[in-house]
């Protein structure tokens, strides 16, 4: 589904990500966790569009995308979310969800405002709602037109432990049911563990475990470079 | 030739006192202060009344002064409550005070053109590089060169300096680091104010005073501060003899042309490099 | 369906976010009130603003009866001020961008259609019409070079080329008419009337009337179609729309030239009405003050700006004897942006929603 080859960006001499492997299955979730500054969020940029590869190369279902414009990957089929939530703040969540529902060509709205619990807020401006309520819009924005390939960067940042773990099921269900890929960049181990069936862990721009979650979780430098920064 | 440089050369110096304000305004602010051109004029009036009143030396040190105060009253009572608004609402101000100012100035002075001659010890021209050229515009180069000067090794090298650095690069990081944001940026739209206030009065013997010679001169400080890089002043005073040079070379080389040059220059700084050739750094 | 039953469905459909239990079975219940339904409520307010549009269109038509010819000539330059400072205020409430050279396709309008009129056998119509054409085709070109850059470079751009223009049309008299302005003369039937009378503001005011009402429609219609919304998404968060796939460059240009079509507009009916243009029809200060009257006006709704344009005019007839309508000017567009962003259509529109709570609307759940 998703494969990045010996992906690099450098900020000048600083590599953020640094020769990085990874493959995504075909609908899996598939955790990218790591301590702070450690490339994940920048993997995202990435693979998103966002920002360019200094080298290597992305390959979404066997083509290479290394070079193509973000407009042209999300209609290809790569959505994301945002860490800093990114939404129209004096729009409507109704006007918003149904402007990008046209461009992208969703058909049912009303299942994602369903699943993440958003009828409530529909008539209401963004600007207005609660912060976990903007959150959940965010992660709307993203899903519409049913991309393969959902980029989430860090979607429980910011929210109360009952919050990420209510959204956390509630996205698992949504996904599952629209048999959506997921890259999944988040601090909140329990959600990660609850929802991730791959893990990959990063730490200073490079990957040092790929796997299993329960394989992943026991390895000692895992343990080591994430406990040890972290903890 | 050369009187033309010296031309251009006085005229670049008088945008690069305005001008100057201007940058450090936008820098701390973020605010275009459309109102930088009538404060202008307002100052060149009452520099002009200083003057006939008192004596022209009178009129250098009130004016500034009476301009500067003015300044942290329009930074106490009116931008310090718009900060958090969008830019735009802030050229809209700005504009509105352009037009209290003018219509204040044309009741109090009227609205015919006034002139003033330079003071006897300024009056006459002198010799420099073989041409006689008047003496008060070689008087306001130095002066003009002069107090930029200080304003940039003040900035580098004063707490006050640091703080006002430090304010216009991040509002909020200098606010966390424990620099009175507010007091920097009263001090700046005063010194900004006041530099206007300086220029008008410089520029009360040179040009001729009238209503419209804030609307004027606005425009080229506008192309001086964008070409210089919007916020930063040392491009700004780079920018403004450069405008100024340039202005007097095209006039003399191709007269047809020269009052294209600033817009143009204005126009392709912006679609070649619309971070100006500074970039966005105060000093 | 009525809103108090949607609210209790999505009031329990919320409840289960704050537990940690999350729901067993997907998919999960779907609350009442669809993305469609809330839409719908947002454009009831809508067909009030057709409506009062409409008797305001017929109800203008009734003007020469009412006003003598002074200020019905006045009127007409209200209208043109008018469609110059809705086509800035559209603008800028659609895409955030404030320009300061609209006045370049004003200008370019006019001086087309008087210089196609005095020097070239064409019809008062086709003048216009190509005229509107030139001033429309400046729009695109500015638009290609300038709707990339965002915020004060944005109006300092336009300021640059409107501005360039100017100093051009100054030095070259020969089209220009110099700095006494150029006259034209009209020659034949422009809408089956002789064009050189549209100078009487009587046969004048239909017209520009129609013009007025006409832009404003378009605009209308154009801030709530697809369109639109996708402009405003644009102003809002450029970067999200980009990553909803949306191009946001062919909508900004599309936007600045639409813009730029009424500015056009507004030249060709100042050019049949007074038969004169001048260059300062080109200058900067003609675009700032119509963004100020727009401003003042409100650019929240497309009749703020003309009802701003409408209002400077008259200040300024009534005031001219003193000389004194800057300082008031200059106060009014303070006091607007202190004290009510949104202008007096912001006003008027807040003051209708209160009084339609008042006489208990179901405006809000």
């Amino acid at each position: 589904m998703l494969e990045l080859k010996g992906l690099t960006f450098a900020y000048g001499a600083v590599k953020a990500v640094n020769e990085v492997d990874l493959h995504v299955e075909r609908g899996h979730v598939h955790g990218l966790i790591g301590p702070n500054g450690a490339g994940k969020s920048t993997c995202v940029d990435l693979i998103s569009g966002r920002r360019r590869a200094t080298s290597g190369r992305i390959l979404f279902r066997g083509d290479d995308i290394t070079s193509r414009t973000v407009i042209w990957r999300r209609h290809a089929g790569i959505s994301r979310s945002f860490q800093r939530i990114s939404v129209y703040p004096q729009l409507s969540v109704a006007d918003q969800l149904d402007l990008a529902a046209e461009i992208v060509g969703e058909p049912d709205v009303d299942e994602i405002v369903a699943a993440l619990r958003l009828g409530e807020t529909l008539r209401r401006r963004c600007g207005e709602i609660s912060y976990g309520e903007q959150r959940r819009v965010d992660i709307a924005l993203a899903l519409l037109g049913h991309p393969e390939l959902v980029l989430l960067d860090e979607p429980a940042a910011g929210l109360s432990h009952a919050e990420s773990l209510s959204l956390a099921e509630h996205l698992a269900a949504l996904v599952r049911q629209r048999q959506t890929t997921v890259v999944l960049v988040e601090h909140h181990l329990e959600v990660v563990y609850r929802v991730c069936q791959r893990l990959t862990v990063m730490e200073q721009g490079r990957v040092i475990a790929s796997g299993e979650p329960q394989d992943v979780r026991t390895q000692p430098r895992v343990i080591e470079a994430y406990l040890g920064s972290a903890a | 030739m050369a009187v033309q440089l010296l031309n251009g050369l006085a005229f670049g110096v008088l945008l690069l006192v305005l001008s100057s304000g201007l940058a450090l305004i936008f820098g701390l602010r973020g605010v275009v202060n459309f109102a930088h051109g009538a404060l202008y004029m307002l100052a060149a009036y009452i520099g002009f009344s200083a003057t006939t009143h008192l004596s022209f030396w009178a009129a250098l040190v009130i004016t500034p002064l009476a301009l500067a105060s003015l300044g942290i009253v329009l930074d106490r009572y009116g931008l310090r409550f718009l900060s958090h608004r969008a830019p735009l609402d802030m050229v809209l101000l700005t504009f509105g005070l352009t037009f209290v100012i003018t219509d204040l100035v044309e009741t109090v002075w009227g609205e015919q053109s006034r002139s003033l001659d330079p003071t006897a010890a300024l009056a006459g021209s002198m010799s420099v590089f073989g041409v006689r050229y008047p003496t008060y515009r070689l008087f306001l180069i130095a002066v003009g060169l002069l107090v930029c000067v200080a304003l940039v090794v003040w900035l580098r090298l004063s707490r006050t300096g640091l703080y006002i650095r430090a304010s216009s690069s991040d509002r909020r990081v200098a606010a966390v680091f424990g620099v009175d944001v507010d007091r920097a940026s009263a001090i700046v739209v005063g010194l900004g104010s006041g530099l206007a206030g300086l220029a008008g009065v410089l520029a009360g013997p040179y040009l001729s005073l009238s209503p419209n010679m804030g609307v004027e001169i606005l425009i080229q400080t506008f192309i001086v501060v964008v070409v210089g890089g919007l916020g930063s002043l040392g491009g700004a005073m780079i920018a403004a003899l450069v405008l100024g040079m340039a202005n007097a070379i095209a006039s003399v080389g191709f007269p047809s042309l020269s009052a294209y040059v600033p817009y143009a220059l204005m126009l392709v700084m912006l679609l070649l490099r619309p971070q100006g050739f500074a970039g966005t750094r105060t000093a | 369906m009525t809103v108090n039953e949607t609210n209790q469905h999505t009031a329990e459909a919320r409840e289960p976010a704050r537990t940690p239990e999350p729901p067993t079975q997907a998919p999960s219940p779907r609350p009442g009130l669809t993305v469609r339904d809330a839409l719908r409520a947002e454009r009831r307010n809508d067909r009030w603003v057709a409506a009062a549009w409409a008797v305001m269109m017929l109800a203008g038509f009734a003007m020469p009866y009412v006003l003598a010819a002074y200020p019905l000539q006045l009127a007409v330059q209200g209208t043109t001020m008018g469609l110059l400072a809705m086509s800035i205020g559209w603008l800028m409430r659609q895409t955030g961008r404030m320009s300061f050279g609209h006045a370049a396709f004003y200008g370019i309008t006019a001086y087309a259609t008087a210089n196609l009129a005095n020097h070239t056998g064409l019809s008062p119509l086709a003048a216009v019409g190509l005229g509107v054409l030139m001033g429309a085709g400046a729009a695109v070109v500015v638009a290609l070079l300038t709707v990339r850059t965002p915020g004060i470079s944005f109006a300092m751009l336009t300021l640059a080329i409107g501005m360039l223009i100017w100093v051009w049309a100054g030095q070259t008299p020969s089209v220009s008419g110099g700095f006494n302005g150029l006259n034209v003369t009209f020659e034949g039937d422009f809408l089956g009337r002789p064009a050189a009378k549209l100078i009487n503001p009587v046969n004048a005011w239909p017209l520009a009337w129609i013009a007025l009402m006409a832009g404003m429609a378009l605009l209308w219609c154009l801030s709530r179609s697809r369109f639109g919304r996708r402009l405003t998404a644009i102003r809002e968060n450029k970067e999200r729309t980009t990553f909803s796939g949306h191009r946001t460059y062919p909508a900004l240009v599309l936007a600045f030239v639409l813009s730029g079509l009424m500015a056009a507009l507004a030249g060709a009916v100042s050019v049949l009405t007074t038969s004169f243009v001048s260059t300062d029809s080109l200058y900067w200060s003609t675009s700032g003050m119509a963004l100020i009257v727009a401003v003042i006006g409100g650019i929240g709704s497309v009749m703020g700006p003309p009802a701003g344009a409408m209002a400077f005019i008259a200040l300024q007839a009534s005031l001219s004897a003193s000389s004194h309508y800057q300082v008031v000017l200059g106060a009014v567009l303070i006091i607007v942006v202190v004290i009510a962003p949104g202008g007096a259509a912001e006003l008027v529109k807040r003051t209708a929603r209160t009084g339609a709570r008042y006489l208990g609307a179901d405006r809000h759940a």
